[in-house]
């Protein structure tokens, strides 16, 4: 840009233009938020993690496995225990709450770690193009075709049961959805002005996808990460009730389903809450991600 | 068109090798804990040796890939160290309950997906109600639908098994259907949003598009006759594609359910043999699923083309 001579009125109109731009992209993401299809939904979303991050310590809840063995299985509304306890005397809010933590971690991180790997890839295979590309999107024709679940097990039980190892099992799902979306996208622009100038002004390659192709397609790349969001969390409690994803004493939604089904004849409640806690979550994230999307396409 | 098909097949050929490819090395993770499995408290380093020498462990990994893949392509997929069964038999066993579920549930799903659909395009006002119900189901993993079912009709209300698994030739045919109905409808539930969404928007396409809707329109036809007369049958094709791929996918994707009605498919096989360290099993379980997977892409793409005349043109 700074190689062109233009007179200094014409760059600051190109600088106020870029602001307006901004400003306008901002109050339109703004009102995005706040139509009231976007906005509960959120708003729901929003409750669920302020309550699993800050409510322990704003409400003093014990922590949960801080329980004894004499507390077992105290019922709903027992005096100290809002929600009971588990079979082991913990509390089951506490348990519920620090669950919600580990899957709303798992779920954001392994889209974040999806999203990066999936779109650089996508986006720089149909850049570059030749030998490469094809590599790259056979690469995601195999991960498609392979047992995507079987893949995670493997690795989660490779790796041992921690949070860090959840996250890049469950990562290692989303990177071709998000690869072949974002080569699509890529696919769509790649041949338009704003690619073909500062290519021919000899722009390199990782300036021009992360300055003028990236824009471009990461709207509706972030649309699939807000519902890849709600996957991974899916994901995430799958693997531990299988017990190959956060392992225990350490609660999750997952393996408090998988604890609870011992139960399943004295106290399904056991089962039901981490159930309910866990539909809620996804589904205002969805309804969130959907409304979202709407806003998107009728805009577009 | 014959072109078409060969070429497709090299294509599924160069897949299918990379996804043996890739599975052979994950398995090889867990081939080292694998002796340690298999030795137990007899494990001496002398002994990890011999065992590795014997199961031929100890060659290199490219020269162990392609013998593997040379034994399965002759139709042997060797013997499992851990349990000592020969791998192909035990594969074919678990397929039955898996092939079983896999029916039930797209049964279930489009018997969902057609009355939803019908019922969203005949009356308006139903559309956002059922869009709604649609992601609602698609925020909910199957074994949590599986679980609730558990708890509503097999604890509370008595009247379904909670282990699903009745052997037909023991315990007849009638239990055995019994016991698939809820693993079915947690499946089936979770996978008939996309049919629904796929259906839905081809059904309002040639509402919106096509003249002989109007033809029949004028013809004096009623609403639903229209539907189910000439538009549902003429936006089949998409949905048929996506249950062939959905098929291939649900073969693996049936592992949690599985683990939650005790049914011994190739889900639970799966989960056992990693669980087991037996790596020689989830090899040919790998092998397996692939091949589903790539087979019933193709069989979806093909499908496509035999319905639909345009796509054959292109």
């Amino acid at each position: 840009m700074t190689q062109l001579a233009l007179p200094d009125a014409d760059l600051a109109w190109i600088e106020g233009s870029r602001e307006h731009r901004f400003r306008s992209g901002a109050r339109a993401a703004l009102r995005v938020c706040a139509a009231p299809a976007v906005a509960i939904p959120g708003a729901v979303f929003l409750l669920v993690v302020l309550a699993c991050f800050l409510g322990p310590a704003l409400f003093h809840i014990q922590s949960p496995n801080s329980g004894t063995i004499t507390d077992s299985l105290k019922p709903v509304g027992a005096p100290g225990h809002l929600l009971g306890t588990n079979p082991i005397g913990n509390d089951e809010l506490s348990r519920l709450l620090f669950g919600g933590r580990v899957s709303i971690i798992v779920g954001i991180g392994a889209t974040a770690i999806s999203l990066t790997v999936g779109s650089l890839l996508g986006m720089s295979a149909c850049y570059f193009g030749g030998f490469y590309e094809k590599v790259i999107m056979r690469l995601f024709d195999t991960l498609l075709a392979f047992p995507s679940l079987i893949l995670a097990m493997t690795i989660a039980d490779y790796l041992g049961p921690a949070l860090q190892n959840t996250i890049l099992a469950i990562s290692m799902f989303g990177i071709s959805q998000f690869g072949r979306l974002a080569w699509s996208q890529t696919l769509r622009v790649r041949s338009r002005d704003f690619v073909v100038a500062p290519r021919a002004d000899g722009a390199p390659g990782r300036r021009i996808i992360g300055g003028h192709i990236l824009p471009n397609v990461i709207p509706p790349l972030l649309g699939l990460a807000l519902f890849h969001v709600g996957t991974a969390m899916m994901m995430e409690a799958g693997l531990s009730y299988l017990g190959l994803g956060i392992a225990q004493p350490n609660p999750s939604w997952g393996n408090m389903i998988s604890d609870g089904q011992q139960y399943l004849y004295n106290a399904p409640r056991l089962v039901i809450m981490p159930c309910i806690a866990l539909i809620v979550t996804v589904v205002s994230l969805n309804l969130m991600a959907d409304a979202i999307q709407r806003k998107q396409e009728t805009r577009a | 068109m014959a072109r078409w098909i060969i070429d497709r097949l090299l294509q599924m050929i160069v897949v299918l090798f990379f996804a043996t490819l890739l599975g052979f090395l994950l398995v090889r993770l867990l081939k080292g804990d694998e002796l340690f499995a298999l030795l137990g408290d007899s494990y001496s380093k002398d002994a990890a040796n011999a065992l590795s020498a014997q199961l031929g462990l100890n060659k290199p990994l490219p020269l162990q890939y392609l013998t593997w893949l040379g034994d399965a392509l002759s139709g042997d997929f060797g013997t499992s160290a851990v349990t000592q069964q020969a791998i192909g038999p035990t594969l074919v066993a678990a397929l039955g309950p898996t092939v079983e579920l896999l029916i039930g549930a797209q049964l279930v799903s489009l018997a969902l997906t057609m009355v939803i659909t019908s019922a969203a395009v005949r009356w308006r006002w139903m559309d956002r109600i059922v869009t709604g119900f649609a992601l609602l189901c698609s925020s909910v993993p199957p074994f949590v639908v599986g679980l609730l079912m558990i708890v509503l009709f097999s604890s509370t209300l008595h009247a379904l098994p909670a282990i699903a698994w009745a052997a037909p030739n023991t315990a007849g045919w009638g239990a055995n259907l019994k016991g698939m109905i809820m693993p079915s409808i947690a499946l089936g539930i979770s996978v008939f949003p996309n049919y629904m969404r796929v259906l839905r928007s081809q059904v309002n396409e040639q509402l919106d598009n096509e003249e002989y809707v109007t033809l029949a329109r004028m013809k004096g036809l009623s609403g639903s006759r229209v539907l189910a007369r000439h538009v549902i049958p003429n936006s089949l094709s998409g949905l048929i594609t996506l249950v062939a791929l959905t098929t291939g996918f649900l073969i693996s994707g049936v592992v949690i359910v599985e683990q939650v009605f005790g049914i011994p498919g190739v889900g639970s096989l799966v989960y056992n043999s990693i669980q087991k360290r037996d790596a020689t099993m989830l090899e040919g379980a790998i092998l397996l699923i692939a091949v589903a997977v790539v087979v019933f892409n193709l069989l979806g793409e093909l499908a496509q083309m035999r319905l639909d005349p345009r796509v054959r043109v292109k």
